[in-house]
């Protein structure tokens, strides 16, 4: 299974399609409202550069596993790809297990290319365990966002795969309050923000960055998100889920 | 028979689509060594046969067995490869890495190199598998079903897209796999294919049976043969009184077509009657094809 997962993560780097999303996307997010605008209230506020790059980190890190599990495995569940490939010793659960691996390795990057962004670009400073704890905390809670794009990619399948991920990141991106501040929201909209797994994970890493803040709360709407993705996951991975008709 | 060379085993299979049934009652036992073709129309059920017995679909009724256990159980041993019809490759990597990759699952990664000469491939490992001509697409695919010299191979439609030359290296290579035990199983449109490589046919239709043995014993289920010849003094009265004559066609240039039922006894009149000239005769059996629309028609399946 091994082979399996690194061929995986290699040609899904190659796509260049899922770097665009999951890295430059982000970092072209955070050289915007770091370097040419201000935007007062926001962008001015103290220790923002750090901020905002924990919360495009978790941006690009819930991108990257939506591409990496779902995208791709609706893809390969259309095109028979996924059939053929579980036609040999390799199960359908593993294959679908290495899907998840490989969407949770893939978040790796596109957390490092925006920290070290901050890092060079803004200057963002913290002590070597602070960073090794914030990369742990959102590279950890970033399961959750592995386990969900594997649940879209069995309950979608073919091109539609990639509007229905799209349609996910889009909303939870934005109403998780990773590109702008949810104070602009009305207060319902901020009130349901809060129990996203995008805001939970972003303020996961917070208060890693932070050393004091929330843990429970967010641990427990990751681990509700998780639970409800696994749900589905499991409920659609029956045998002829796989195949192209299935 | 033992189990243990019984590679397929389908016992009373019923397999419906919602209201649409797709097999009725199939039984089907294939051995080791056999190269087996299943035909039919579209919509006899080859397809669904084919699933059900990669374990892909589980049948409604009735039991489908590979080596004597689940065939999921037989795909997970790595006794199985197959090549079916719709399906896509890999992206974003060359045919070593794909073919590499599914040998890697039968724990024979290290033979990559061999497994590309076999289907063809060997100058074509470097190349991505976006780049690829339709032949070479259906080579690779060829690789992936036999990267792990899989004891049962099923193969769909398999030389579609290919050329003459690739054809035959295909069937040469298939021939050398039964020689060595290996069990193939295959779906196909090309008659004369079937005639030639299969030792045994199998003809589905309507979700059954309908026959089931070597090429040349189906074909004289329609004993039927056309006989052609050039005779300007034979009358069709006459010609339709021989034994064994069925029907009878004439044409203004002379040449006549017989088509009978007992060639030898109508040959044996024709010649013996008369005393003239019968010239250029054409004996003609019926293809394989025409046994299929033969069958079609006794069966009244579709």
């Amino acid at each position: 299974m091994t082979h399996y997962i690194r061929l995986d993560v290699v040609s899904m780097v190659r796509s260049g399609y899922f770097l665009v999303f999951s890295v430059l996307f982000s970092a072209g997010f955070y050289v915007m409202f770091t370097k040419l605008f201000t935007v007062s209230g926001w962008t001015s506020a103290p220790g923002f550069a750090a901020t905002y790059m924990i919360a495009l980190a978790v941006s690009g890190a819930f991108y990257a596993a939506l591409t990496g599990g779902g995208i791709r495995l609706g893809e390969e569940r259309g095109s028979g790809w996924a059939r053929q490939l579980t036609l040999t010793p390799l199960s359908p659960r593993r294959y679908v297990l290495g899907k998840l691996v490989g969407a949770w390795l893939l978040v790796l990057p596109a957390l490092a290319a925006i920290f070290i962004l901050g890092a060079l670009l803004n200057q963002v400073r913290m002590p070597p365990d602070r960073w090794a704890l914030v990369l742990a905390a959102s590279w950890g809670g970033s399961v959750c966002f592995a386990v969900f794009g594997v649940a879209i990619g069995l309950l979608v399948a073919g091109e539609a795969t990639q509007f229905a991920c799209l349609g996910v990141f889009f909303p939870m991106a934005i109403l998780g309050g990773l590109w702008f501040p949810t104070s602009a929201f009305p207060q319902t909209v901020r009130q349901v923000s809060d129990y996203l797994p995008t805001s939970a994970l972003y303020h996961l890493a917070i208060t890693a960055e932070r050393g004091s803040g929330e843990v429970a709360t967010p641990l427990l709407v990751l681990a509700c998100w998780t639970a409800l993705a696994l749900v589905v996951a499991l409920a659609r991975l029956r045998p002829e889920a796989l195949s192209p008709a299935g | 028979m033992t189990p243990e060379t019984r590679h397929v085993s389908i016992r009373d299979v019923t397999f419906s689509y919602g209201a649409v049934r797709a097999l009725a009652g199939v039984t089907l036992g294939i051995s080791a060594g056999e190269v087996v073709a299943l035909l039919g129309p579209n919509g006899a059920g080859k397809s669904t046969l084919t699933h059900v017995m990669l374990g892909l679909l589980t049948p409604g009724i009735g039991r489908a067995d590979l080596f004597g256990m689940r065939p999921q159980d037989a795909v997970a041993r790595g006794l199985v490869g197959a090549m079916l019809q719709d399906t896509g490759l890999m992206r974003h990597v060359t045919v070593r890495e794909v073919v590499g990759l599914v040998a890697a699952q039968y724990g024979r990664a290290a033979l990559t190199g061999g497994i590309l000469r076999e289907a063809g491939l060997a100058d074509l490992g470097a190349r991505r598998v976006s780049r690829l001509s339709g032949g070479q697409r259906q080579r690779v695919k060829f690789a992936l079903a036999i990267a792990g010299d899989p004891r049962l191979l099923f193969l769909d439609e398999p030389t579609a897209a290919l050329d003459v030359a690739a054809r035959h290296a295909f069937w040469e290579d298939i021939l050398e796999r039964a020689g060595r035990g290996r069990t193939i199983v295959f779906a196909t449109h090309y008659m004369e294919e079937a005639e030639a490589y299969a030792n045994r046919i199998v003809v589905l239709q309507g979700g059954q049976i309908v026959a089931d043995g070597p090429a040349r014993q189906i074909m004289s289920r329609v004993s039927d043969v056309t006989l052609r010849f050039t005779d300007p003094e034979a009358r069709e009265e006459e010609l339709a009184r021989l034994p064994g004559v069925l029907r009878v066609k004439g044409d203004p240039g002379d040449r006549w077509e017989l088509v009978t039922s007992d060639q030898d006894a109508t040959l044996d009149a024709l010649y013996g009657a008369s005393r003239r000239g019968v010239r250029d005769l054409e004996i003609i059996r019926g293809s394989l094809e025409d046994v299929l629309m033969a069958l079609a028609k006794e069966t009244g399946l579709p």
